[in-house]
């Protein structure tokens, strides 16, 4: 299995990113805490954040170094450890439930089903992918003690959720409530990571994988 | 090795980085081996049930082999002129303060130090 370590100045700790924990030095085994982001296009960003603030890059391009790797069929630098062939290496998912339960959704299978319902690690979860954007969010749709149950509509061009039973409306960059009976309350954002299936499934030998029915 | 990853790290100013570098067609370059131990994890002291785990760790690079973003310098969208609109960027928002990272760019500098919303986080690709 192979990901990113990285170092603390202070310590001298090694961290896993993976893992998001120490690994060896002084701080090993403590636990960072995480904070969801959203991996997106700048163009969805700014649409959806027209106030941020964006990384001066100086006079830098927009091509990728990695660009024949993410599409090569390397397994990192020392390759996998574990051979999961349910889907091929460099395939991407969506990655849930982490050490608690978990589950990969291979964006392959999202394509053409951008909302996905579910339960995983414990927890009742909703699935957003947006396709052109790669972009993948996943919320708790458990609220106020109902578990909602979740599709797609788009209104005049933005895809949006839409709870069945109530018709409630929700922005899917962020979980907010916008129309019915939940307007301004939040779905809880669940971690999640757009991963290749070689590093998920070599973390998590275990996983469960979303086939579609 | 490149694993896109939508989280951010917290509380520590991560600077510098061991790296797996691979550069891409069709005779991967490897920079040499400088150390490969197995090592023990500890499970995390804060969990009490929390299992620990082995890994072999594998040294390519030196420490600040790729040199991390200490400083961040931010633009507003208007411009950000070497933006391009299907660029991949990481995109955070804390306390109201929405930021965003383009991807090709930590592809080359892996961690970025930034206090966002009056937090410190470490943004790492």
């Amino acid at each position: 299995m192979n990901a990113l370590v990285m170092y603390d100045h202070q310590s001298g700790t090694l961290w896993s990113q993976f893992l998001s924990q120490g690994v060896k030095g002084e701080l090993a085994g403590r636990r960072l805490e995480t904070i969801p982001l959203v991996q997106t296009t700048f163009g969805q960003w700014v649409l959806e954040h027209p106030d941020t603030a964006i990384l001066d890059k100086g006079r830098s391009g927009s091509s990728d170094r990695y660009g024949g790797y993410y599409t090569n069929n390397d397994a990192g630098v020392i390759g996998e450890s574990n051979g999961d062939d349910r889907l091929d290496r460099k395939d991407k998912v969506v990655g849930i439930g982490f050490d608690e339960g978990p589950k990969a959704f291979p964006l392959s299978a999202l394509g053409d089903r951008p909302v996905v319902n579910d339960h995983v690690a414990g927890e009742d979860v909703v699935l957003f992918f947006q396709p052109n954007t790669e972009t993948a969010l996943v919320f708790n749709r458990k609220l106020n003690g109902e578990r909602l149950e979740f599709e797609q509509v788009v209104d005049d061009g933005t895809a949006l959720l839409r709870d069945r039973k109530t018709g409630s409306l929700f922005l899917p960059f962020t979980g907010m409530g916008i129309e019915g009976e939940y307007v301004g309350q939040q779905l809880e954002r669940i971690h999640s990571v757009v991963s290749f299936w070689f590093a998920w499934s070599d973390f998590y030998p275990e996983t469960e994988l979303y086939t579609r029915t | 090795m490149r694993i896109p990853w939508s989280y951010l790290f917290m509380g520590l100013t991560a600077v510098g980085i061991l790296l797996f570098f691979v550069l891409g067609g069709p005779q991967a370059l490897r920079v040499g081996l400088l150390n490969k131990e197995t090592i023990v994890v500890p499970p995390d002291p804060g969990n009490p049930s929390a299992q620990g785990r082995t890994l072999e760790l594998v040294t390519l690079l030196p420490p600040d082999g790729i040199q991390a973003i200490l400083n961040p310098q931010f633009i507003s969208p208007a411009e950000a002129t070497r933006y391009v609109a299907d660029e991949p960027v990481l995109g955070v928002t804390i306390n109201g303060d929405s930021r965003a990272y383009s991807i090709p760019f930590l592809s080359g500098r892996e961690v970025v130090n930034d206090t966002v919303g009056g937090i410190p986080i470490a943004v790492t690709w």
